[in-house]
């Protein structure tokens, strides 16, 4: 079974990340280059960024009138003769999604990419009730052949080699080892041809779900998800309760964005709008299509607007492509299923502030996340409000008497920079520490940490204070 | 023109020369300088690290300070402090008094760089003899849009050789406490900006905060690299600032 | 309480006090790159994406498609439904190649060489194919077999997204697929591998 990191560990993660130069070397790459794209895709776009207040604009209308919108998509989606399911949590989503797969008879089910299914933990749920749940993403299928996670949004494999990969396909498919990229990639199509072929159930999420005509879209470049939503006569599609848009036409804004944003494509190759199983009139496609909406944790971001927000995103990558932590540590040390900037912020609340406390301060609030996210949400903004959360956070969330140091070091702080005699007095007390700087240095947690990698700086003999006193 | 500096608390205790040239370039630009002992901090780190409380206490501070200069603008060498300052209102959702009075400072508030171009400074005393790559520090890029009047400040320095860095505005990795909390992430994104300006063969990186630069600066050091790391007051000012004691 | 009421419940309570923006009428269509005719744009973007166009005279598709697969050698094609392809089917059929017919079962079409569809319409913005299954038989034709033909008829050319969202059928088709280009992955390596699980060739024949 393929596990996460331990997300209580961020900082040993990404120590063990940073030791790893091949990785970092792949992750360089595949980020500069999302970068470089996205950039010369804007490029050509000069509507951009009224694309970008537009899709927000439809958003914060939809989250805060969401109540009204779900129940207008199960109405719409039912009328087509689809199953509508809801689920406030994980496990109610899987028992839902394995009780459709045994109702079919089935003991494998194809899934096509989707983080909505990895953040429940369904292929292990399904597994336990003796149903295999195989990946068809080319990505997400070799991370599960490694029995890994995901590393990045738009490319999970991303930090593994050709050579790598090779082997992986080898003992999956006898494809050689050495073979180029080309031919592992034709392997594995051959390989899961079979599966898409003989599969009942084909398992999706949905990047949007459209309330008015009960309505999902999926998109992709692969042609994996047309196969799961076309050949086996059940799907089955997770979809977070966050992804409704109201109308068919509101797909247009975000269809523009999201390829620009994630991989510099002005479209994706594929789109699918799928609405209600096939009809009779029709002569393929699924004769039965559910709907399962999802909670998990969505209805406790929405009181709060600047919580909310976090809602708008349509999983992108952008802000993964653009972090400079998520550049230099990857995806796996966030040890959740959403990483990098978003991840940090929706972790500790989708999953728990305690188990993610570490996140919301594993950045250094640059802000370049905020620039290029295609929705604008405001993830220091975020990332702020998150750490007050943790540090007013009493017995609830763990490591609190760290927690309890670190408040006393900053009411000292602040005590100290309250007034200007009691600044003259830390401030000269701190000077006259600095003759034993090299052994506190050593000693000290904030001044031997910043001493890993950088000399010291020392204060200045006077400060400007003093020298402005003199000044002629 | 009456301007309250306000150094901020780094550059007060860790490089006042920073300070020094500041007043001094606003001298030269005709206006009149006050500076206001009271000073501590804006409160940047306690609103970083999750503190607000300690950080409204900081903001009244600055407030009250600043409408006691009764100057026409509150200066500041530091994009970051700056931002903080603009950012006053916002700690104040539910006093409707205090988010007035941070209004009205905020909007008086201003990074060094900018007020200069405002002012319209088109000589400086400076002289310098080398190459020189600037480096957007992530608040004063974002929060206030400091891009091209640094820029057009070191063009005016006769000598300098200004030369556009790559991944000029990639963050250089200090972040506050994250700097601390983080160290070998803080200095794997230094060391990035790094290949870029050793890539650029600079012998001189700038920028607006002294932050960046303390940061910029003990990598380079460690990494016994001779590029310098200098703050765009020092160099406008270069050679007519003395070097003050370390 | 069941979930749904649950989930409900607790949106109505979250949202109790939320004041959203109304919802602005949709889309912001500005064509991107706005010169050119329709056709000209959507042969240049359909190119730009891999794909290939042939530009057919009037009547003269279904021999231009018969070429094009004979030169390839195709053997065995799968048909999409629709009045238009009846031409193609009979041309192909007098060629030699066989033909698996829109009934077929889809799991038999992973034997096909090919698969020749009709489009509803084109945009232009992007190079896409929009394929109505409402309207004509195309799912597993234009997505299982290695190579993908589709007729496209030019006076069915939309300028952008907004325009073909606006085009589709009231009630919404069961299944609308929008195509642009073959199959395409770059998960080892970053490195362009085109053809995965979809077509590894697409041909548009524009009409």
């Amino acid at each position: 079974m393929s596990e996460h990191l331990p997300m209580e560990r961020f900082d040993r993660n990404a120590l063990d990340a940073l030791a790893m130069p091949g990785q970092r070397a792949a992750l360089r790459a595949a980020t500069e280059l999302f970068g470089e794209r996205r950039a010369a895709a804007l490029q050509r776009a000069p509507a951009f960024d009224a694309w970008r207040d537009h899709a927000r604009a439809v958003k914060d209308h939809v989250l805060a009138n969401l109540h009204r919108y779900l129940e207008q998509f199960e109405a719409a989606a039912t009328a087509r003769g689809t199953r509508v399911h809801w689920a406030a949590d994980a496990a109610m989503a899987c028992d839902i999604v394995a009780g459709i797969a045994r109702a079919a008879g089935a003991r494998t089910v194809v899934k096509s990419k989707s983080m909505t299914t990895e953040e429940i933990g369904l292929n292990d749920a399904l597994a336990a009730a003796g149903i295999d749940a195989v990946e068809t993403d080319l990505g997400e299928w070799i991370v599960q052949l490694a029995r890994e996670v995901p590393f990045h949004i738009v490319v999970p494999a991303i930090h593994k080699t050709r050579a790598q990969i090779g082997t992986i396909l080898h003992a999956a498919t006898g494809v050689a080892a050495d073979a180029d990229a080309r031919e592992l990639t034709r392997a594995a199509r051959a390989a899961l041809r079979e599966r898409f072929r003989t599969a009942a159930v084909g398992v999706t999420g949905a990047n949007f779900a459209v309330a008015a005509t009960g309505s999902i879209l999926i998109l992709e470049n692969e042609g994996n998800a047309r196969m799961c939503t076309t050949l086996p006569r059940v799907h089955v599609a997770v979809v977070g309760i966050e992804k409704l848009v109201p109308r068919l036409q509101d797909l247009a804004v975000f269809l523009r964005l999201l390829p620009r944003s994630g991989t510099g494509q002005d479209l994706t190759t594929y789109q699918s709008i799928l609405t209600g199983p096939r009809p009779a009139s029709a002569s393929e496609g699924p004769t039965e299509l559910h709907v399962v909406l999802l909670d998990n944790g969505r209805t406790r971001m929405l009181p709060q607007r600047v919580t909310r927000q976090a809602l708008a995103c349509i999983r992108c990558g952008a802000c993964l492509n653009a972090c400079p932590v998520y550049q230099q540590v990857g995806g796996h040390a966030y040890g959740s299923v959403y990483p990098g900037p978003i991840g940090a912020v929706i972790t500790p609340q989708l999953v728990d502030l305690g188990r993610a406390r570490q996140l919301p301060f594993a950045s250094s609030l640059c802000g370049a996340c905020r620039d290029v996210c295609p929705v604008r949400i405001d993830i220091p903004e975020l990332l702020l409000h998150l750490r007050a959360e943790v540090t007013q956070a009493g017995g609830a969330v763990p490591g609190g008497a760290r927690r309890r140091l670190q408040a006393l070091a900053f009411a000292a702080f602040a005590f100290a920079m309250a007034g200007p005699r009691r600044y003259r007095v830390a401030t000269a007390l701190v000077r006259a520490a600095d003759r034993w700087l090299p052994w506190l240095v050593r000693r000290l947690p904030p001044l031997s940490h910043w001493h890993r990698g950088r000399e010291l700086p020392r204060l200045a003999r006077r400060p400007f204070r003093a020298l402005w006193q003199e000044r002629p | 023109m009456r301007v309250a500096l306000y150094v901020t608390c780094l550059v007060d205790q860790v490089w006042p020369r920073v300070g020094l040239a500041a007043a001094l370039l606003l001298r030269r630009a005709g206006c009149e300088v006050v500076f206001d002992r009271a000073q501590t901090c804006c409160g940047q780190p306690a609103c970083n690290s999750g503190f607000p409380r300690h950080a409204h206490a900081l903001a009244r501070n600055v407030i009250t300070l600043c409408e006691r200069a009764r100057a026409d603008a509150l200066v500041l060498p530091s994009g970051s402090c700056a931002a903080q300052i603009r950012h006053y209102p916002q700690l104040f959702p539910d006093d409707a008094g205090w988010r007035d009075r941070a209004t009205a400072v905020a909007a008086r508030t201003f990074e060094l760089g900018q007020f200069l171009c405002k002012l319209g400074v088109d000589t400086v005393p400076g002289r310098w003899d080398g190459t020189v790559g600037w480096h957007d520090a992530c608040h004063g890029l974002r929060d206030l849009g400091i891009h091209d009047e640094p820029r057009r400040l070191l063009r005016l320095v006769p000598g300098l050789e200004l030369r556009e860095l790559p991944l000029a505005d990639a963050c250089c990795g200090f972040g506050g406490t994250f700097a601390v909390k983080y160290p070998e992430i803080s200095v794997a994104i230094a060391d990035r900006k790094l290949e870029a300006i050793a890539h650029s063969g600079v012998g001189t990186v700038a920028a607006g905060d002294v932050s960046c630069l303390l940061h910029l600066r003990g990598r380079l050091q460690r990494s016994g690299s001779p590029v310098q790391a200098l703050h765009l007051a020092e160099l406008l000012c270069a050679g007519a600032v003395p070097e003050t004691p370390p | 309480m069941s979930a749904r009421e649950q989930i409900l419940q607790r949106v109505r309570a979250a949202l109790a006090d939320a004041a959203g923006p109304p919802l602005p009428p949709p889309s912001i269509s500005a064509a991107v790159d706005a010169a050119g005719d329709l056709a000209e744009r959507f042969k240049a973007r359909l190119q730009a994406v891999g794909g290939e166009c042939i530009d057919a005279g009037h009547g003269a598709a279904a021999d231009a498609i018969v070429e094009r697969l004979a030169a390839l050698a195709v053997r065995t094609v799968a048909l999409g439904g629709g009045d238009e392809l009846r031409a193609v089917a009979a041309a192909l059929q007098r060629r030699g190649i066989a033909c698996l017919p829109p009934t077929a079962a889809p799991a038999d079409l992973f034997a096909a060489d090919a698969g020749v569809t009709q489009a509803q319409w084109g945009i232009a913005e992007t190079g896409t194919l929009v394929l109505d299954a409402d309207a004509a038989t195309a799912r597993a034709a234009s997505l299982v077999p290695p190579l993908h033909v589709a007729l496209l008829p030019r006076d069915r050319l939309l300028p952008d997204l907004d325009a073909a969202l606006a085009q589709l059928p009231q009630p919404v088709p069961h299944a609308v697929t929008l195509v642009t280009g073959p199959s395409r992955t770059a998960d080892i390596e970053l490195q362009l591998v085109v053809g995965v699980h979809g077509p590894r060739t697409l041909i548009v024949v524009l009409a």
